[in-house]
């Protein structure tokens, strides 16, 4: 048995979440696992690749740490597919704020006003006709000028701040599709940036209503399992693009479907990408 | 195939591949339906029952019964055909449920998509070696997927299929011992401090002097009124001897209230949990409880999306929580019913935080390193104190000075006790502010809020859904931001932390969900 350097090693296993440490003299591979010696008993223990969960090792000195700890990680990763396990730097994670945020539809605001202009002239009319039928029914409240006046002017200043909104709101709305998940940001006083990643998607649909088809558009609405909190819907894109962007993230739903794998078996194969490549 | 072995293993014993009735005890349970389904129209149907009294009351009090007799024949008929129309089928991959009189339809209930199992026992059911038997799966829009009146050997059979699927051999014969590890129980000295810390006690204790105030002040005539007479003379009688006789008296009846109160909510506390057992099996967990109705609630470890403690006032006298494992929202978590939502999910109502933390690990299956649920340990972070300016100006100030403002020509300086609202709202803001944390750590986060009682969701980060980071003006003033994680069992948000922590926490999580390989369900 090799002399690997290794003096103490300390495992751990799921399963019976024993733990535990053993002074080490020598490793083998062994079927299904690293066979270890003790050093003081000379006993031999076999950590088994499927329950270990976590090897921790310390390194006899004077032994070049670096080189020993090669070998060793080498003769594990042999052993155990599942044992590597790179560190990520937690600077260099993506981070979601700086992306190429894609714009929607130039025409979106437009469509926005006029679905605005449609209901609030709806409300006009029926706040005309109160007004009218105050003068008309007889015996009824006395009219009181300066109300419907000050009535008229505030629904002028909602209906003229709802329907000048979209101007302001669409520009600050915005979706990127990275590799794994997709942005959406929106919001002028309060920002939202909602992130979903494509493994989460239960399905993903597309939909336009008569006034978004008269100006060419469509909603694409992304669900998510749970609540109606974790879907994303992004109104106003070009309906060929909301079509592409579905076919797109269903086909990153079929892949995974394809690649899935048995449960509590992690799938990396030493030097994939965990994800498998999309 | 290791799917029609599987069947093959199972079909002698609970009657796989056929359609099978229940027990014709199911009528019980679809005539319950039907009476719990009317009642919750109850306002109308007192209505209703009102105007029949006033009308029949005279005269025809006979054609009265009569009436409520047809109704109830009626009712009972309904279950009979509802019975009689029920058939369920169970296969290698799920269970087929056909029901309906007129309008058929059938279920396939996938065990796949079962994420829980909630198994109910009355009393006649004991007897009979029945259960009621209701799937728990994930996403569906309502309560579906309910065996009335089943064998209890189907029953534990069904369980031993869910438990056993992942190693893709059920093993009927485990099911009788398929007992597995005891991870708790619950006593008598328990269920006395679960009715101790039962909500409805504070609330009694806020209302008493409104309520002995109440049977001060109400008419001679009334019910009340007879017992507050009965104090009265007694209180009388001994205030004439001395008035420490009186204070005693005083004291002993508002003792007596705190204890028919305690003996009320420990009595209901009995009824739900009574010997409660809280087992590991094969891939889940199992509780079982229940004086009268026995209920065992089982769920699967790796359905389990978020774990909650909650520990109120009284449980932190006593130094005990609750947990509760939720597993993605399904049906039954939306349905109407409260009382459905809080027996399908699996609740221990009290544990000490050794148990606590020994539970989080195993739901957790170690998955979350060392997070620790205790709401009063250390290692929670503060979020800012801009927090409590918010929501003294968004819930204070703005509502008290508009209400103030609007008021004043009718009340005049009397509209300005709106005021007093500030420092109420200001306070409760502040103790808000002192229970909100939130802690991480490579694999776990866990947020911690509450007013007086605390709360603390837990949950793993590669387990998330989605996650969005929120900014109001005032927040993007200060730098701060709300970070938003929906979760299939609903979403954690973690207020007024720092954007740049916010962002880089969303950067990571997503990572986490994004980079992992084992399922999130």
């Amino acid at each position: 048995m090799p002399n690997c350097g290794v003096e103490r090693l300390a495992f751990c296993t799921t399963a019976s979440e024993e733990r535990g440490h053993i002074a080490v003299i020598g490793h083998r591979e062994v079927a299904g696992g690293v066979g270890l010696e003790d050093r003081h008993c000379g006993v031999r223990y076999v950590v088994d690749e499927q329950r270990s969960s976590f090897v921790h090792l310390t390194l006899r000195p004077p032994t070049s740490l670096a080189r020993r700890s090669c070998r060793y990680n080498a003769a594990l990763s042999q052993a155990h597919p599942m044992f590597a396990n790179p560190e990520t730097p937690l600077e260099t994670l993506p981070s979601a704020e700086v992306v190429n945020w894609q714009a929607l539809h130039p025409k979106f605001a437009r469509r926005l006003q006029a679905g605005r202009l449609i209901s609030w002239s709806v409300v006009a009319v029926i706040a005309g006709i109160a007004h009218w039928l105050a003068y008309v029914v007889p015996d009824g409240p006395l009219p009181m000028s300066w109300a419907f006046g000050l009535g008229w002017a505030v629904l002028a200043a909602l209906a003229g701040t709802a329907v000048a909104w979209p101007i302001i709101a669409v520009p600050r709305q915005g979706y990127a599709l990275r590799d794994k998940d997709i942005l959406y940001k929106s919001g002028v006083l309060w920002r939202v940036v909602k992130a979903v990643p494509y493994d989460r998607v239960q399905h993903a649909e597309t939909g336009s209503a008569p006034l978004d088809r008269r100006f060419g558009l469509a909603r694409l609405t992304v669900y998510t399992a749970g609540g109606a909190g974790g879907d994303l819907g992004i109104h106003g894109l070009d309906a060929a693009a909301a079509e592409r962007m579905r076919a797109y993230i269903v086909g990153k739903l079929e892949h995974r479907q394809r690649h899935d794998c048995p449960r509590d078996f992690p799938r990396s194969e030493p030097g994939t990408d965990a994800h498998g490549e999309l | 195939m290791a799917n029609s072995e599987a069947s093959e293993l199972v079909r002698h014993d609970a009657g796989y591949g056929v359609w099978q009735r229940t027990s014709p005890l199911a009528v019980l349970f679809f005539f319950g339906r039907t009476i719990k389904a009317l009642t919750g129209n109850a306002l109308q149907l007192a209505g209703t029952v009102g105007a029949g009294i006033v009308l029949f009351s005279q005269q025809e009090l006979a054609t009265a019964a009569l009436g409520v007799a047809g109704v109830l024949a009626a009712l009972a008929l309904n279950g009979v055909l509802r019975f009689w129309f029920f058939r369920f089928r169970l296969d290698a991959d799920g269970v087929r449920i056909r029901q309906g009189v007129l309008r058929k339809s059938e279920l396939n209930v996938q065990f796949d998509r079962i994420q829980g199992i909630d198994v109910a026992q009355s009393p006649i059911d004991r007897l009979l070696d029945l259960a009621t038997v209701t799937f728990d799966t994930a996403g569906s829009a309502k309560r579906e997927g309910q065996l009335p009146a089943v064998p209890t050997r189907l029953a534990d059979a069904l369980r031993a299929r869910i438990d056993g699927r992942r190693d893709s051999v059920p093993a009927p014969e485990t099911a009788a011992d398929a007992s597995g590890q005891l991870l708790l129980r619950l006593d008598g000295t328990d269920m006395v401090r679960i009715g101790l810390t039962d909500r409805s006690v504070l609330f009694g204790l806020a209302f008493l002097p409104v309520v002995i105030q109440q049977i001060y002040m109400s008419d001679k005539d009334s019910v009340a009124a007879l017992t507050a007479n009965l104090v009265d003379q007694a209180t009388a009688e001994l205030a004439q001897s001395s008035v420490l006789g009186g204070l005693l008296t005083a004291g002993s009846i508002l003792l007596g209230l705190v204890m028919l109160l305690l003996a009320a909510t420990t009595a209901s506390a009995f009824l739900r949990f009574h010997d409660f057992e809280l087992r590991r099996t094969g891939g889940g967990f199992r509780s079982r409880s229940g004086l009268l109705t026995r209920r065992e609630v089982a769920v699967e470890a790796t359905k389990i999306q978020q774990l909650r403690v909650r520990q109120s006032l009284v449980m932190g006298w006593l130094r005990r929580f609750s947990l509760q494992a939720m597993p993605a929202v399904s049906g039954i978590a939306q349905s109407a019913n409260p009382n459905d939502a809080a027996n399908a999910m699996l609740k221990i109502p009290l544990l000490d935080a050794a148990a606590l933390d020994d539970l989080r690990r195993r739901m957790f299956a170690g998955e979350d390193g060392q997070l620790s649920l205790l709401p009063t340990r250390d290692p929670f972070i503060r979020v800012s104190p801009v927090l409590i300016r918010a929501r003294l100006v968004a819930v204070g100030i703005v509502p008290a000075g508009i209400a103030t403002i609007a008021l004043m020509p009718w009340f005049g300086a009397v509209a300005l006790w709106c005021l007093t609202w500030i420092p109420v709202v200001g306070l409760a803001s502040w103790q808000r502010w002192r229970r909100l944390g939130y802690m991480h750590n490579d694999d776990g986060l866990a947020s911690r809020s509450g007013l007086l009682a605390y709360r603390v969701d837990a949950f793993l980060m590669r387990k998330a859904q989605a996650v969005a980071v929120t900014r109001s003006p005032l927040q993007r003033r200060k730098g701060l931001a709300n970070l938003e994680v929906s979760l299939a069992s609903g979403s954690v948000v973690v207020p007024y932390v720092d954007f740049r922590t916010a962002c880089r926490l969303r950067d990571y999580m997503l990572y986490k969900a994004e980079s992992c390989t084992r399922p999130w369900h």
